[in-house]
């Protein structure tokens, strides 16, 4: 029982990790809250399932397409939203993103409806029984594409030139940009990567809940930005560990406790790190 | 034969005007020191060569080429390294990976062996290249905001303030430092505070208040002078 919770628990939490990694690496560079990263990927789930609808494509080409339209929208909210608000008023760069949130939500209605949409069955479904613990073909499909979405996200930061310029430019612009970075680019560059992943996180959530609506964004920014302040603002790493220990709690507590209360423990935890350790768990940098 | 030549130039934060009409010029292979109070302009200078401020007026001559209002991070590529005041290193990066980023602009071969070499002249960086920088001294801190910036294999160096806050036997270390590093061609724009040891080490000065340079002379000559005696080395006139 308790190893299928932990299995339960991984794989929610690696969805929360995905989403999360994009808000981190974000307001790791710009210091701002981008809200709208929550209807990115809700559009992505949606780019998904019409390529496997109506394109007919396989679940890998729907993921690769849902990232680069979720990455082509990540450019166009940077320029709407971000770009042209002033930086030295911190809350502006916050409503303008909530502001995107509404106009993105409200055209997916317009364009896909409502309702919640069926996702097409694109994997098939086997059950493998290992011990006490009976895992589906689905979730190690989610399980291995998140790992290694998450995997190669950590190698490009840490051992690339770009990475590194990512991370300089996180710590410092003067600093960066006094040693030659692009520092516009290297802040489009975030976007780009934070939205794609985004893209594939809402087709996985598709492949995971067989359903997606234009009203899953909401509740994934919230549980985003739980993740993200559990793992320490603009920490990759943490963001990452930070998921899958919120899924773990989510799981473990519905298990255990109650369904109903599945959500209570994510913001009660919320509300502890904020109170207890601004800096995230494994932060390095003070909420402000 | 000027390396940098600064003509008419006025800049500012915002609408505040702090550099007002300054004018100054840099000749290879020597060092130039520009020295003065708090607030007289003296990064704001620094920081219009390197880009990070944009100038309302006038010309930055590097090399035959204005570069006013270029970008930062062209400037750079240019040859110009602006160590910054304050030892502004990456804190949360290792030390090699802040050497690393020295060499961000180039894309020949050669970073390898400049690393070893930055490493080799600063000894403790060498030990310490895998620790977060932020761990790091002051002084230590100092050697790799200045190892890092010689990574880029700049021509002009604008350095702000490198003795600040230092201990005294670092600060001639520093100065060794700098003294080394014109022996081996490079150029030199410092800020400093500490006047005498910055007029002592410099070939050429400038005194600069309240956004306009006021005198200029040799660094002997200006070391002379009464007025500089008297406001910046702390010496009663007779």
């Amino acid at each position: 029982m308790i190893y299928q919770q932990l299995i339960n628990g991984l794989m929610l939490g690696a969805s929360y990790s995905l989403i999360a990694i994009g808000y981190t690496l974000i307001f790791g560079v710009l210091n701002l809250l981008y809200f709208a990263h929550g209807e990115v990927f809700m559009v992505g789930a949606f780019v998904g399932l019409y390529l496997v609808v109506y394109g007919g494509a396989n679940i890998y080409v729907a993921l690769a397409g849902a990232a680069i339209a979720c990455a082509a929208l990540g450019i166009v909210a940077f320029y709407v939203s971000v770009r042209p608000v002033p930086k030295d008023r911190p809350l502006a760069p916050l409503i303008s993103t909530i502001g995107l949130t509404i106009v993105l939500q409200n055209l997916a209605v317009y364009i896909f409806g409502g309702q919640q949409v069926a996702f097409p069955e694109t994997i098939r479904q086997e059950l493998y029984h290992v011990g006490p613990v009976t895992i589906s073909s689905v979730q190690i499909f989610i399980l291995v594409v998140a790992v290694a979405a998450m995997g190669g996200l950590w190698l490009f930061i840490e051992r690339t030139k770009l990475g590194r310029a990512i991370r300089a430019t996180a710590e410092n612009h003067e600093t960066a940009a006094l040693l030659g970075v692009d520092v516009n680019r290297v802040v489009l560059v975030t976007f780009v990567i934070g939205s794609g992943i985004a893209g594939i996180a809402g087709v996985l959530d598709g492949v995971k809940n067989s359903g997606i609506s234009p009203f899953m964004g909401l509740g994934a920014a919230v549980k985003g930005l739980v993740v993200m302040l559990l793992g320490g603002l603009g920490n990759v790493v943490g963001a990452m560990v930070g998921g899958l220990m919120l899924g773990l709690i989510e799981i473990l507590s519905a298990a255990y406790i109650g369904t109903t209360e599945r959500d209570l423990f994510s913001f009660l935890i919320l509300i502890l790190i904020l109170l207890y350790r601004p800096t995230g768990l494994f932060g390095t940098r003070t909420a402000e | 034969m000027t390396m940098l030549t600064v003509e008419g130039l006025r800049a500012g934060y915002g609408k505040v005007e702090v550099l007002h009409d300054v004018s100054l010029e840099v000749a290879p292979g020597k060092i130039v020191a520009l020295i003065g109070a708090n607030g007289a302009g003296k990064t704001t200078l620094l920081k219009t060569i390197s880009g990070l401020i944009r100038p309302a007026a006038g010309t930055i001559v590097f090399e035959g080429r204005d570069i006013a209002s270029r970008p930062a991070h062209k400037i750079v590529a240019l040859g110009i390294s602006h160590v910054a005041e304050g030892r502004a290193i990456l804190k949360r990066m290792s030390v090699l990976e802040n050497l690393r980023m020295g060499g961000y602009v180039r894309r020949d071969s050669e970073i390898e062996s400049d690393l070893a070499a930055a490493m080799a002249r600063f000894p403790v960086l060498a030990e310490r290249r895998q620790q977060p920088a932020g761990t790091l001294s002051g002084g230590e801190q100092q050697m790799l905001a200045i190892a890092r910036a010689l990574v880029a294999r700049p021509r002009l160096l604008l350095m702000d303030e490198p003795s600040l806050g230092l201990a005294p036997r670092l600060v001639t270390g520093i100065f060794r430092t700098l003294r080394q590093l014109r022996e081996e061609g490079k150029t030199i724009l410092l800020v400093e505070q500490n006047a005498r040891q910055a007029l002592q080490v410099a070939d050429h000065a400038y005194v600069m208040e309240r956004g306009r340079i006021v005198l200029a002379g040799t660094g002997a000559s200006l070391l002379d002078t009464p007025e500089v005696q008297r406001t910046y080395l702390g010496r009663r006139a007779a």
